[in-house]
């Protein structure tokens, strides 16, 4: 459980470093397809990280060495993991903001961040109710001393002079951090309904949490969203295993991380494709599923390519390709 | 700074004339090291503090005693609470070793605050290091010392709020349990050792469990030191573990269990025997695979303890056989590696190992993991010294061919690397016809480290087959592995080549192997790689075959590629002549001087004005070697 | 306290940047954002001035301490980082170069051997031994051509990559130097643990058998990368300060470029460049200095092969891809059989382009312990016959677990 929870600190330094260097953010003339309300989402993005970055080093007890765990991964991270760090990013915010755009502008909408770390989503919808007004809740779910953390970082940068997070942390109610630990099914569900409107479109994101969930687990609880709420949208974003003579990755990610930070990938090499990886989703509509490579090559604008490329030296276009590969985005409907 | 000041005042003040200058400097050498491994604690780079932490003992050493306790403990203390576990990992390790540098074990619990601290840090190697200092520090610790200092820093870390606190502290009692000698005071340590096998947090539990085994084995080398008390605590302990709703605590009451029944073994009571199978069976048959895991994998160790009552050593059959068939293949991994070492508890019984045993093996051997087979193939021929010969031809021979067809070729040569214990039994050549086969994809799997594997084997083999065997069915691998396309494979068979010499003696080698190189195919010849194989292999033969075969098979050849076109040769060529030479000169100087003189002195002498530096630097070496030599 | 922890935030990247990088890359990108100059935007301060060095330290690092944004903590930095000259030169072992081949005696080969041997068991040199290693290297390698003649047989090997196990286990399959005569095409630093081991390695091999090894340079043989892709945090990691490093990117100035086997193969770390038509116009190159960011001697460390004809942009931001009548008309304009280089990672360790024409080396397993490629490495014998040795990687040595080293991946 621990080493699960580490990954969000693993995440937290590569969306850092992906930010200090220029990567992120980028503004909707990046897309081939350009999304409404795409710059106004990403505003005061760098800010927001690296306040709350710099509230960690003040605000609790390990506060200070996890800081400099965070900033020293920063540094060292490297062109291939800020680019994927990018993509990653853009691959949940793309059908994020779509579907906030689409049909819904004036109904009611809630979204639901399972396994939430120390993503900062969460800030970028509620503070900007005049753009997002239907987003009526905002839950972020992770284990309790995850959420402990996010909840005395979010109090700690409100008590501060900014005004990036208001002394209100529930933002009127509309959002709450809550501690559920995802392999107990029924608890999560109960705490979910008792938050939630189940009649009110949900949207799900499950960035890199599926892939830590053990096979039945994660399918009961794909099966059950879809059963207990009317309508959404999930979207999900994990590695996959890669198939028949393409897994060697798979099994060397698999062994390299259960050996140095005992951390498994319960389903890696099951959902190895993005065939046995979407199939979860049976009983939803509308599944789209891509790698990321395919993803990077099919959303991006030849000029935002030409920006990235400008950032930092990509010494190795394989190697990226290779990892992209083994990483997919999905989403789909109900 | 002061304090430093008025010490280097103290210290000198025994000689009084020292004149100020004097004292000033003498002072000043003083305090350099200190005022430098500061500045190198403070240094922003980790690295730097690390390699600074690493002088500490000399820093110590030019100290003094009386100022390492008085200004660098202090020091330490302070920096055992703000730096980095890099620096922490070190600074716990270096303190274990700091006793005689504070002044011998008098001084020694001035040490026991950084290391509380460090005990209580998050990252577990700096814990794990301060828990082994600490236990270091121990032994030099006196029974005033341990009951006023050291068991309170117990104390202290096993009821600390921190869950890494208490891990730490599960290590600790060892250092002390057995050095308490009033009961009263050992049950309330053991009484709080209990609380730590009850915690609330698993890693607690777990580290509790963990060095519980060690505490009983530490009752069991002081005989006489337990209590009924006492073992009412220890009971009560490993009934909570056997009984913990974590896997990964239950398991470890295997250990706990070993541990106990030696000690009741030492003291031949055998009361508690009945009770104690039936947690054992309990633990076997457990639902959580790990905790099965871990029986099988200390099976025979945990049934030796019960050989007392051959009665007992039955009832562990039925287990011993479910977990053959354990749904899970670590389990049977675990187990298949047990099966002779339990076997032979069994030895007795040749029924039950031909009806029970056998039958197991068997289903092993064709288990569908193969990492299962392989760790049968592993000890598995063990198993014919508790068989007579009919027996093993019998039931345990078609096992073992059928385990070197296996598709993996792990299970082949772990089979074949052990068939020393079937040959002393059997014989190999009953062996022989399956044996051949596997050798052969053996020596042609994909995997080069498997082929390195088998040649490995071959002067195992060539010992127990026989020569006429050998020319017969191996020799013309053992050749063809020099022209293997990996480095490694053909250095290997030309060390080959040479231990078959060693068993087959210099004329199998001159008429078996020396012979058929020196006809080898020319237009393999072609590529350098080859020729200088074929030069490493004859140079490796020199030493061990006969002198006539030096003269009259090799040297010819060394000369001929002295001229090759390639100079990686002709440097070879230059460093066998050594070889060479060294082998006539110790062996007959007399017959062979002028042959040295005429032939390989004017070749080497030739080489050295080669046009390749290399060549000429290689043979002015060899050429010295063997002036000195000729001597 | 607090000014340590900042400190640990610097990256003396940009010092370098600002001085090295030519001027002219992307100077559309370098935004009004004025929040964004503590990122890696290549075009800061790309006037560079080398004598405003200390001040350029100062300045950037107090940009990258300023990660509150709003510039709250920056001002309360001090800045008593070491200040570091990055210099091309700076490192002085190119001062007192020779003017004839460096000559072995018994004593630099007594040296060199136990250098050697010590390195074998990935154990670093001293610092002073390292700055002797480099100045003896300069005097072997300056005399070394652009396009620098090998003979066969030789063996062909490309990326390494800080994977000194591998490098090890290379010599296990292709036999060991100088019994074996090796010819690297570059990318000896970077993205492994072990850069320095292998760097100093390979260049303590090449002044001790100069004429059994040849190193060209790759890409990553340079100041920039360098600093991007782990070579320099190894230094200051295993050293304590740039010194090493500045040894090393020094030296690597020196390294030839390309060679030419047997008149017939070709080889080079990258590619081909457009400006770039025989081989005597690489003779003809002024190659010590640090890799352009364009022009020939940038392409011959950068480009790619591709599938499409003709020339096209590479996606790397450096170099061009080069197409199959690319290939063909050079070895035919310069009388060759094929061009073997590096750079690209390839799932089999070599592969083949371009009809033949081209071939892809890379000698560098599961690269950066994740990518889960074979490597491979090309045997060329006396009668220019090729053979291909692919292998896997060395058994992984167990890791400090302090410093816990995992490949990165998203998680």
């Amino acid at each position: 459980m621990q080493s699960i929870q580490q990954t969000d600190f693993d995440a937290f330094s590569a969306k850092l470093a992906c930010i200090s260097k220029g990567y992120l953010p980028t503004n909707r003339q990046a897309l081939i397809d350009p999304i409404e309300k795409w710059d106004q989402f990403y505003q005061d993005y760098k800010s927001l990280y690296f306040e709350y970055l710099n509230t960690i080093k003040i605000s609790t007890l390990k506060g200070k060495r996890l800081f400099l765990k965070i900033t020293r991964a920063m540094q060292s991270s490297q062109p291939v993991m800020n680019y994927g760090t990018y993509l990653r990013t853009l691959s949940i915010d793309i059908p994020l903001l779509q579907y906030l755009n689409s049909n819904l502008i004036h109904k009611q909408c809630q979204i639901v961040n399972l396994g939430c770390g120390s993503d900062l989503r969460c800030l970028q919808i509620l503070n900007n109710k005049d753009i997002f007004p239907h987003v009526i809740k905002y839950i972020d779910l992770d284990f309790k001393e995850s959420v402990e953390l996010k909840q005395s970082i979010l109090k700690s940068i409100s008590s501060s002079q900014n005004s990036l997070v208001p002394i209100d942390t529930t933002w009127g109610g509309r959002f709450e951090a809550v501690a559920s630990d995802l392999n107990d099914l029924d608890n999560t569900l109960l705490i979910l309904k008792s938050k939630l409107d189940v009649k009110i479109p949900t949207i799900f994101i499950t960035e890199c949490t599926l892939c830590y969930i053990k096979e039945k687990e994660s399918q009961d609880l794909i099966d059950s969203i879809r059963t207990v709420f009317d309508s959404g949208l999930w979207i999900s974003y994990d590695p996959i295993g890669g198939a028949n003579s393409d897994n060697r990755f798979g099994i060397i990610m698999k062994e390299n991380l259960l050996m140095s930070r005992n951390l498994d990938l319960p389903t890696l090499l099951l959902y190895n494709s993005k065939e046995s990886y979407s199939n979860r989703w049976k009983n939803y509509k509308d599944v789209k599923i891509q790698n990321m490579w395919d993803f990077l090559n099919s959303n991006l604008h030849p000029m935002e390519l030409k920006r990235l490329q400008s950032l930092q030296f990509l010494d190795e276009f394989e190697e990226l390709k290779i990892m992209q590969n083994h990483y997919v985005t999905m989403n789909a409907r109900w | 700074m002061n304090a430093e000041t008025e010490h280097g005042n103290n210290s000198n003040n025994k000689d009084n004339n020292t004149v100020e200058q004097g004292n000033g400097v003498s002072r000043q050498e003083d305090l350099y090291p200190l005022a430098l491994l500061m500045d190198e604690l403070k240094h922003d780079d980790v690295a730097n503090r690390v390699e600074a932490m690493k002088k500490l003992d000399i820093i110590a050493i030019a100290l003094g005693p009386e100022r390492t306790r008085d200004e660098l403990i202090p020091f330490l203390t302070e920096v055992a609470q703000d730096d980095e576990d890099e620096v922490f990992a070190v600074l716990a390790d270096e303190l274990g070793k700091f006793v005689p540098y504070v002044g011998g074990s008098k001084f020694a619990t001035i040490l026991l605050p950084a290391l509380e601290i460090l005990a209580s840090t998050e990252e577990t190697l700096v814990r794990d290091k301060a828990v082994d200092s600490l236990n270091v520090v121990a032994q030099d610790l006196s029974d005033d010392q341990i009951l006023n200092e050291f068991i309170p820093l117990v104390e202290h870390l096993a009821t600390a709020d921190w869950f890494s606190s208490k891990v730490s502290s599960c290590g600790l009692f060892k250092a002390v349990i057995v050095r308490v000698k009033d009961n009263t005071l050992r049950n309330n340590l053991l009484a709080l050792y209990l609380q730590l096998v009850q915690d609330d947090t698993p890693m607690v539990r777990r580290a509790a469990a963990k060095h519980l085994s060690g505490l009983i084995d530490l009752f069991t080398e002081n005989t006489n030191l337990a209590t009924v008390e006492d073992w009412e605590y220890i009971s009560t302990m490993f009934q909570k573990i056997s009984t913990d709703n974590q896997d990964s605590v239950k398991f470890l009451a295997i250990d706990c269990l070993i541990s106990i029944l030696k000690y009741f073994n030492i003291k031949k009571d055998t009361t508690h025997f009945k009770d104690l199978l039936e947690s054992a069976i309990k633990l076997i048959t457990d639902e959580a695979w790990r905790v099965r895991y871990m029986a099988a994998d200390k099976y025979s160790a945990l049934a030796t303890q019960f050989v007392v009552d051959q009665s007992y050593i039955n009832e562990l059959l039925p287990p011993f056989l479910s977990l053959c068939e354990d749904n899970e293949c670590d389990v049977r991994k675990a187990i298949a590696e047990q099966v002779p070492a339990f076997a032979t508890l069994l030895k007795d019984s040749p029924n039950i190992i031909s009806t029970k045993i056998i039958p197991a093996v068997q289903n092993l051997s064709i288990d569908e993991n193969e990492t299962v087979r392989a760790s049968l193939a592993l000890k598995i021929t063990n198993l014919v010294s508790i068989m007579t010969k009919e027996q093993a031809i019998e039931h345990l021979l078609p096992i073992l061919l059928n385990m070197l067809k296996d598709e993996f070729p792990e299970v082949r040569l772990n089979i074949i690397a052990n068939l020393k214990a079937v040959n002393e039994v059997i014989g190999i050549e009953m062996l022989s016809d399956s044996l051949l086969p596997a050798i052969t994809e053996l020596a042609n799997d994909v995997n080069w480290r498997v082929r390195l594997a088998i040649i490995e084997y071959i002067p195992v083999l060539a010992e127990h087959l026989g020569v006429q065997f050998f020319n017969q069915q191996l020799s013309d691998f053992c050749l063809s592995w020099l022209w293997d396309t990996v480095f490694s494979i053909r250095q290997a068979a030309v060390n080959n080549l040479t231990k078959l010499t060693k068993i087959f003696g210099p004329e199998w080698c001159r008429d078996e192997i020396i012979s058929r190189l020196l006809k080898f195919d020319s237009q393999l010849l072609e590529n350098f790689i080859y020729r200088f194989t074929l030069l490493s292999a004859l140079t490796a033969l020199v030493p061990v075959i006969s002198l006539d075969a030096v003269t009259d098979q090799v040297l010819p050849f060394v000369k001929h590629l002295a001229d090759d076109a390639v100079p990686n040769i002709r440097f070879n060529a230059a460093k066998s002549y050594t070889v060479i030479v060294e082998a006539l000169v110790t062996k007959d100087k007399q017959t062979y001087l002028s042959l040295i003189q005429d032939t390989i002195l004017p070749s080497l002498q030739k080489l050295i004005k080669d046009d390749d530096i290399d060549v000429k630097y290689f043979a002015q070496q060899s050429l010295n070697k063997c002036n000195e030599l000729l001597k | 306290m607090d000014m340590d922890m900042d400190m640990d935030m610097d990256v003396p990247m940009h010092d370098a940047m600002s001085e090295q990088l030519i001027p002219t890359i992307n100077e559309d990108s370098n935004n009004s954002d004025n929040e964004n100059n503590d990122n890696t935007n290549n075009t800061i301060n790309s006037n560079g001035n080398n004598n405003d060095n200390n001040n350029n330290n100062n300045n950037n690092n107090n940009n990258n301490n300023n990660i509150t944004n709003n510039g709250g903590n920056g001002g309360d930095n001090e800045n008593d980082y070491q200040e570091i000259d990055f210099k091309p030169g700076s490192s002085g072992i190119a001062d007192n170069k020779s003017n004839k081949p460096l000559e072995l005696n018994p004593s630099n080969i007594n040296q060199l051997d136990a250098w050697i041997e010590k390195l074998s068991k990935c154990e670093i040199l001293s610092e002073d031994d390292v700055s002797r290693l480099c100045r003896m290297a300069v005097d072997v390698l300056q005399f070394e051509d652009n396009v620098q003649p090998v003979n066969v047989p030789v063996t062909i090997c490309g990326d390494i990559h800080g994977q000194f196990h591998d490098l090890m286990e290379l010599f296990k399959i292709g036999g060991p130097c100088p019994d074996t005569n090796y010819l690297f095409m570059g990318d000896y630093v970077d993205r492994g643990y072990y850069s320095v081991e292998t760097v100093s390695f390979l260049v303590a091999m090449k002044v001790r058998y100069p004429h059994r090894i040849t190193i060209l340079r790759g890409n990553h043989e340079s100041r920039q990368i360098t600093q991007v892709y782990g070579f320099y945090d190894e230094c200051l990691r295993k050293y304590g300060s740039a010194n090493v490093w500045k040894m090393f990117t020094d030296l690597f100035d020196y390294f030839p470029i390309t060679a030419l086997v047997d008149n017939k193969i070709f080889c080079l770390h990258g590619g081909l460049s457009p400006m770039i038509e025989t081989i005597d116009q690489v003779r003809e190159l002024n190659r010590i200095q640090e890799v352009p960011h364009e022009g020939p001697m940038c392409d011959l460390l950068w480009s790619d092969p591709d599938d499409r004809g003709g020339w096209g942009i590479s996606p790397r931001g450096a170099g061009f891809t080069f197409g199959q009548d690319i290939s063909e008309q050079f070895n035919h304009t310069n009388d060759l059989s094929l061009v073997a280089r590096a750079h690209q990672l390839v799932m089999e360790g070599y592969a083949w382009s371009h009809q033949q024409n081209v071939v892809t080396i890379f000698s560098a397993p599961n690269y950066c312990y994740r990518c889960g490629n074979q490597a491979a490495i090309m045997e060329v014998d006396e009668n220019n016959n090729r053979q291909f040795l692919q292998y896997d990687p060395s058994v992984r040595p167990g890791e400090p677990t302090v410093s816990r080293k995992t490949p990165d991946y998203f998680l």
